[in-house]
């Protein structure tokens, strides 16, 4: 029997709550490996800005959630809508599941992502903030440890990647990128419904993947867009080898957040913030 | 020991023993900033002004050289407009390549012409995301500095660019300079999302322009770098003793 846990970004009940510069966690379910980080941004750093990511990770049976957010930098409070978030999409992500059968499990994310949004109206009128102080990206994921089914939701920028037993990194989902340059969507605008996207593997979908890794643009931008042109296929391949690398997740969370933290790559100065779920390769069934 | 103690006080040392930095391949390309400065070299600018604008521009290029984050993402397209219009810098060039031109006053305002090389630019030097592909540029800056008296037919070019101002795709900002400056001009080539403002003529507001120019930049090379930040409008005050134009 699997005992429930939850890491991350604590949620936050008001706006006085310290949202710290960086963040790393892990853990263990069934056959599944989870470690994570998020660092504060270059920009951040030389601003003495808060990070403006967050991240949270939920089991409970087994059913494992999680999510990442990206707060709007320019907005007041939104470190706090990221970390609000992704706690209370995580949360409504292992509600969703357990409740009555659904003849479609993609009605999960969007009802929990609306359900994390009135959740954040919520919290706003009780904090006196606007809605648009917490602006947010949010990325989130619900996976059965014990039949593979996989159910991924996003608004915004970021990314939910998926490496094959044979070494193929791909894309799990495809979101729409604004017309304007350099804009992204977010929870909390009006129309944030029109542009979430979500997607379901099935079990059977799911078994030839070996990592799912979930991150916020900070991250994804480094790895989507090259030179090299494989960039992709190389970043993933080299993130899941130095995962394994030490057989001991919390040695490697701090790996990974000392990573995040200090990598060099031209023009990223963004928090950066990445979630790896990974199973023994070995392991094939479920 | 037993076997469990062994276990223990393995995963103990494994702890205390961090293995190397982590060896990632990560992008090598970065976001530019394309930075167009369109100057005006007609005959009004003739003299003391057109030298106080070559050492304005020599002054941005070491203030912009000087920013880490400035200097790798910002490129500049030089567009010169007196007689003719001169694509200076043949397009965009990264920063450390940029040298100042010196610069000569004389003939008409070509604003117009400046306009379609600059449009010209924008379809075919502006980069646009491609995943898999290379990183897109940030939403263009577009300084013009002129005494607001163009001599070409200019309307058409300058609602083609307004277009791609209210698509969002480029932030628009109009200078004048010299004691006869028509601000209805300046603001009309601004159009409503673009800003105007007045600076006189003489060296130190030519070099307090410039000045605000590298400040602007430098600081929007900052903001842009956040999520949203290039939707936040431009903040940089004005330079003092400038005049804005509502």
């Amino acid at each position: 029997m699997n005992r429930p846990f939850a890491r991350g970004d604590p949620l936050p009940t008001t706006l006085a709550y310290s949202h710290t510069d960086k963040r790393r966690c892990s853990a263990t379910l069934g056959r599944y490996h989870i470690v994570s980080a998020s660092a504060r941004g270059k920009l951040h750093v030389s601003n003495n800005t808060p990070r403006d990511d967050a991240i949270a990770i939920r089991a409970e049976g087994e059913w494992l959630a999680v999510a990442v957010a990206d707060g709007v930098g320019s907005r007041q409070h939104s470190r706090y809508g990221a970390a609000f978030t992704v706690n209370q999409l995580c949360s409504r992500l292992i509600e969703a599941v357990g409740t009555t059968e659904k003849e479609s499990k993609h009605d999960i994310t969007l009802d929990a992502f609306l359900k994390t949004r009135l959740d954040l109206q919520q919290f706003a009128l009780k904090s006196g903030a606007s809605l648009n102080d917490l602006a947010c990206t949010l990325l989130g994921m619900v996976l059965n440890i014990d039949t593979g089914v996989l159910v991924i939701g996003q608004i915004g920028d970021g990314l939910v990647l998926g490496l094959t037993e044979t070494q193929e990194a791909l894309p799990l989902i495809e979101f729409p990128i604004p017309d304007e340059l350099g804009a992204t969507y977010v929870l909390t605008q009006d129309t944030w419904a029109r542009y979430f996207r979500s997607v379901r593997l099935s079990g059977d979908d799911a078994r030839r993947f070996v990592t799912f890794y979930m991150m916020t643009d900070g991250v994804a931008d480094d790895c989507l867009y090259g030179p090299p042109a494989d960039i992709l296929q190389r970043w993933a391949n080299d993130m899941d080898r130095e995962i394994r690398l030490v057989p001991n997740n919390a040695v490697t969370a701090r790996r990974l957040e000392r990573y995040l933290a200090t990598y060099e790559a031209k023009g990223s100065f963004d928090d950066r913030t990445l979630v790896v779920i990974f199973k023994d390769k070995a392991d094939r069934g479920f | 020991m037993s076997e469990r103690s062994k276990e223990k006080e393995s995963k103990r040392s494994q702890a205390s023993q961090m293995p190397a930095d982590m060896q990632i391949t990560v992008s090598g390309g970065a976001r530019r900033l394309p930075v167009y400065l369109l100057l005006d070299t007609s005959g009004s600018m003739a003299g003391a002004p057109i030298e106080s604008v070559r050492l304005g521009l020599e002054q941005f290029a070491r203030e912009v050289k000087s920013d880490p984050t400035a200097r790798d993402a910002v490129h500049v397209g030089l567009i010169t407009f007196g007689g003719e219009a001169n694509f200076v810098t043949h397009g965009l060039v990264a920063f450390d390549s940029f040298q100042p031109p010196s610069l000569s006053a004389g003939g008409e305002t070509p604003l117009g012409q400046a306009f379609y090389l600059l449009i010209e630019s924008l379809d075919k030097d502006i980069k646009t995301s491609v995943k898999g592909g290379t990183k897109g540029d940030w939403k263009p800056l577009v300084f013009i500095l002129t005494d607001g008296k163009p001599t070409d037919q200019w309307r058409e070019p300058r609602d083609e660019i307004l277009k791609r101002q209210k698509n969002k795709v480029l932030n628009i900002i109009t200078v004048g300079c010299g004691p006869f400056v028509n601000q209805q001009n300046l603001v009309d080539i601004a159009g409503n999302d673009g800003i105007s403002f007045n600076v006189g003529n003489d060296e130190r507001s030519f070099s307090q322009y410039f000045k605000w120019v590298s400040q602007t930049v430098i600081s929007r090379t900052r903001t842009i770098s956040q999520t949203g930040g290039d939707n936040k409008p431009i903040e940089t005050p004005p330079p003092p003793g400038s005049q804005f134009i509502p």
